[in-house]
């Protein structure tokens, strides 16, 4: 998947305009991300990207591309 | 664990909600509107209902147990076992099942037996009420299942408060031709993802821990609340459940598409979704039914049924090929396939 679907997703997970949300954005900083749009991120990984997305490396994650990366890696296997 | 047991049908259900309606939407004042809103549209769940201080589960189940009694024209002497299943008994002793023998006027000739499950309840209770049956030890059980959840959560806990209500649920496990396949599985290494820490003998209650404070994400709570992981709790529904859902139709030799009803635990409207479209079921045989009463515990499959097939214009023909899939604290999962298009449904009663 590349890194524009992965925005795209964000976006709607969070109810944001993806053209607002970079990779290398803070999670922190980003409004929307709450406990919701983990579970619902978690949730659209695993039906959507077939990626089963462990919790502690989800709750470790700082910045959107640590997630990207979890996807993308997992993804690609 | 999996088990076929043979010669037991479910003959009748009927479930009993508080009368007092929590909008969800209303919790908006407390927090913010928009996160209302998002919670409201993924959970699927815009009222819940909640039990007033006297009210318990015990009183909940008894009201359905009733209810079933009067329309089926049964008689109670004609029940040999009780069971119950909940989170929030009357008392920490006696067992609940005991003084339910007594409200409900069942003869002395009766085994009674507690069950403490939450969201896998239900599974649990028709597990062991067909085990009582088929061994030839019973002819009649009641089951009751239901919590009185409301009681054990922080008023200012905004992950559960916004999906957790509570209900009661009756159902009658007798003597008959059917078949009932079940699987159940348990991994206690998760305990603490969905646990009222304290309260117990473990950790006994003390000032300390019936004081709330804050805790993540803004959610104020004591160690007498109870607590769940969100994630820990979805990743669960995810992986484990939909392995073992198949594992059962392959037990019994149906294909996903043979299944006219799949009857999951109704966690919210967003989890549900995400397992059936995992499993890749046909969204018409997997009712969701959150919207009314949120996610009531050991009752919500029973309520999920009744909801759906009380009317007398519904189709029970689905129901010839029925499975139903609980899952929750313990954490504690499975399911059971049946014939249930021959099971009376009642209307949902309120008390």
């Amino acid at each position: 998947m590349d890194s524009r679907t992965f925005l795209q997703k964000m976006g709607e997970i969070t109810e944001n305009d993806d053209k607002d949300l970079s990779l290398e954005m803070l999670l922190e900083d980003i409004k929307g991300w709450n406990s919701l749009a983990m579970v619902t991120f978690m949730a659209i990984s695993d039906s959507e990207f077939g990626v089963s997305v462990k919790a502690r490396d989800m709750r470790r994650a700082k910045t959107v591309r640590d997630l990207y990366d979890i996807v993308a890696d997992r993804g690609s296997k | 664990m999996i088990s076929k047991l043979s010669g037991v049908n479910i003959k009748a259900i009927c479930c009993t909600v508080p009368r007092n309606v929590l909008r969800v939407a209303s919790l908006g004042s407390i927090w913010s509107e928009n996160e209302i809103r998002r919670v409201i549209k993924a959970s699927g769940i815009e009222e819940i209902r909640i039990a007033d201080e006297k009210t318990t589960a015990a009183d909940l189940c008894v009201k359905a147990a009733e209810n079933i009694f009067k329309e089926l024209h049964l008689s109670k002497d004609s029940v040999d076992g009780i069971v119950f299943v909940t989170q929030t008994p009357d008392y920490i002793a006696p067992a609940t099942s005991c003084i339910l023998q007594s409200r409900l006027s069942v003869p002395n000739e009766v085994v009674a037996i507690d069950i403490n499950h939450g969201c896998n309840g239900y599974i649990y209770g028709v597990f062991l009420s067909s085990m009582l049956v088929t061994s030839g030890s019973c002819k009649r059980v009641l089951l009751m299942a239901g919590d009185t959840i409301s009681k054990l959560l922080s008023p200012y806990d905004r992950s559960l408060r916004t999906v957790l209500g509570d209900g009661g649920s009756a159902t009658i496990v007798e003597k008959g031709e059917g078949d009932l396949s079940f699987r159940i599985r348990t991994d206690g290494k998760r305990y603490d993802s969905l646990i009222v820490p304290a309260g117990g003998m473990r950790v006994p209650h003390s000032e300390e821990t019936c004081m709330s404070r804050e805790m993540e994400n803004g959610n104020y709570r004591s160690k007498e609340h109870l607590f769940m992981d969100g994630i820990e709790v979805m990743k669960f529904a995810l992986s484990d459940v939909p392995i073992l859902v198949e594992q059962l139709l392959s037990d019994v030799g149906w294909a996903k598409t043979d299944v006219g009803c799949y009857i999951f635990h109704q966690a919210n409207k967003f989890i549900i979704d995400y397992v059936a479209r995992k499993m890749k079921l046909n969204a018409m045989t997997v009712p969701v039914a959150v919207q009314k009463y949120g996610n009531t515990g050991p009752a919500s499959i029973p309520l999920t049924l009744v909801q759906k097939f009380a009317e007398n214009s519904s189709d029970h023909n689905a129901l010839k090929k029925m499975v139903a899939v609980g899952f929750g604290v313990g954490f504690s999962w499975g399911a059971f396939t049946g014939d249930l298009s021959e099971t009376q449904f009642l209307r949902v009663q309120e008390l």
